[in-house]
């Protein structure tokens, strides 16, 4: 279509279809990857049993989920990564608000976020263990102190990269210590903190299906995976893996989404 | 007229490089002394560097003084406090609120009723032009439009002083005439004691009763010019620019840039 002045016109598509060719985008290189797995699966370079087919994981999935244990071992791991990261996340806000809040705290408490922060969040976990036993318990625990360390840090910068000027105006206006921390240190840190919060979410993640790799629970994906390869079944421990990454692309595209877009992208505060 | 804000003998110091072989102590204010009557709008004009700005942000409370007192209604004033208005060169809105409620948090740390809080702020918005704006985030809007907002978010609760810090440096000619116009008006209307630093001598002149000269610095005041024009000032009529060369000249004239 030419318009009056000469411009070409060009039709808009509709919402719909825009999400839908996103989703198309995003999916497509993944199915060829399950694909180039089907080839590879059937083309016997590696015995079938070892490493089965797209198709024939896809089959084991579907009857995991039929008997319903893949939904059991799902609440499992879910439940300790959210009451896990939920604990590290009341944590390491407070406590990462008053880090970037106080010279005094932050002089003292850096140094041990450094020292904590090297430590692999898997390490804590036998020392965990030692305390605890092999309990969901000791996997919690694990959990919240990786997701503290990580939302400290993130909300400590955060809360540092709130401009002086801000503080400056909201004190010039009378603002209490309460009213600074609530109104400007913390919307003001908010893109930083909802980064952390999600950073925490997937290094939980990866945490949490390790530990129930080494732990003996009984329930979870990581003791799923364990138990294939004890009962050599290759589909068993594949499907685990597909499922673990699965839910892991997930949280990772939606987790606090609608945070962002009701806060920090209508403020302007993010690009 | 009454006494509204009087500095007596301010002076500050700061400590550079502390706890290192090159710390030392770099005077920015050396007894300062200024008094300003109830209703009148004083700028203090000043070479880049001479502590105009810290002179500020001192009187607002925001910064440490040395040494020396300030007054506000004879009350000595420790911190900062909503008896001082401030308005800084960088707007610094908060990003998180919408016009409205950046105008309305001034007025909530004084105290008022939201009711009450939102009937104020609409009129503030409606003093600085911006009706139909009361929800935008300040993002949405130029810099003029900013700091029609801080300074009606200033204005909203009252301060016994107007303290503005250079408050049209980051904005272009013509919108920081359309602001000096605008404050100019707002002031002939409410009559607010106003304090206000710059470094540009029209301006200074245009808005103000008096003018302050600060020397380089260590700062101190080296004159006064009291500004005897009708208002709103024509800065074309040649009484003007005869004040122009008196403060330029106090300013060290032409040879130290002023022209």
């Amino acid at each position: 279509m030419v318009t009056k002045s000469g411009t070409q016109a060009l039709p808009a598509p509709s919402r719909g279809r825009v999400i839908g060719r996103e989703i198309w985008h995003s999916t497509r290189p993944i199915l060829f990857v399950f694909a180039l797995w089907e080839l590879a699966g059937r083309s016997g370079i590696v015995h079938q049993a070892l490493f089965p087919p797209f198709s024939t994981v896809a089959l084991r999935l579907y009857e995991l989920g039929q008997r319903g244990l893949l939904f059991v071992d799902l609440a499992w791991s879910l439940y300790r990564l959210i009451v896990g990261v939920a604990l590290g996340i009341l944590l390491g806000t407070a406590f990462g608000i008053l880090m970037g809040a106080s010279k005094k705290i932050e002089v003292w408490m850096l140094p041990i976020l450094d020292f904590f922060l090297s430590i692999p969040g898997v390490a804590i976990y036998p020392v965990v263990v030692l305390l605890f036993g092999l309990s969901n318990q000791a996997i919690i625990v694990t959990l919240a102190f990786e997701a503290a360390l990580t939302v400290m840090m993130n909300t400590w910068t955060g809360v540092r990269s709130v401009p002086r000027i801000l503080i400056d105006a909201a004190r010039s206006m009378g603002a209490s210590f309460r009213t600074l921390f609530y109104r400007v240190m913390l919307p003001g840190s908010l893109a930083f903190i909802v980064t952390g919060y999600r950073l925490a979410f997937t290094r939980a993640w990866r945490i949490l299906v390790a530990t129930e790799l080494m732990g003996g629970l009984g329930f979870g994906l990581g003791f799923r995976i364990q138990q294939g390869r004890q009962f050599f079944d290759a589909a068993l421990v594949l499907a685990g893996v597909l499922v673990i990454a699965i839910i892991g692309v997930i949280t990772e595209r939606t987790l606090l989404r609608w945070v962002e877009a009701r806060t920090v992208e209508r403020w302007g505060t993010v690009t | 007229m009454a006494e509204k804000l009087k500095v007596v003998g301010l002076s500050k110091t700061y400590l550079v490089d502390q706890g290192t072989p090159y710390a030392k102590e770099i005077p920015a204010l050396e007894n300062v002394t200024l008094t300003v009557s109830s209703g009148e709008f004083v700028t203090i004009i000043g070479p880049s560097g001479c502590g105009k700005s810290t002179f500020l942000m001192i009187v607002a409370g925001l910064i440490p003084k040395t040494t020396g007192e300030i007054f506000i209604d004879g009350r000595p004033v420790t911190g900062p406090g909503l008896d001082r208005g401030v308005v800084f060169q960088e707007f610094a809105l908060f990003p998180w609120m919408t016009v409205e409620e950046n105008i309305c948090f001034g007025l909530e740390m004084k105290g008022i009723p939201r009711k009450e809080r939102q009937e104020i702020a609409r009129r503030y918005i409606d003093l600085v032009g911006l009706r139909g704006f009361e929800y935008a985030y300040p993002f949405r809007l130029s810099g003029g439009m900013k700091q029609r907002v801080a300074v009606a978010r200033a204005l909203a609760y009252e301060p016994a002083v107007l303290l503005m810090d250079e408050p049209f440096g980051q904005l272009d000619a013509q919108t920081r005439g359309q602001l000096q116009k605008m404050l100019n008006d707002i002031w002939e209307r409410t009559r607010t004691t106003v304090l206000f630093v710059t470094h540009n001598i029209r301006e200074a002149i245009y808005l103000a009763d008096r003018v302050v000269v600060f020397s380089e610095r260590p700062g101190r005041v080296v004159e006064e010019v009291v500004v005897d024009l009708p208002r709103p000032r024509d800065p074309w009529s040649e009484r003007f620019f005869t004040y122009q060369r008196k403060v330029a000249d106090a300013l060290g004239g032409e040879q130290a840039g002023f022209f």
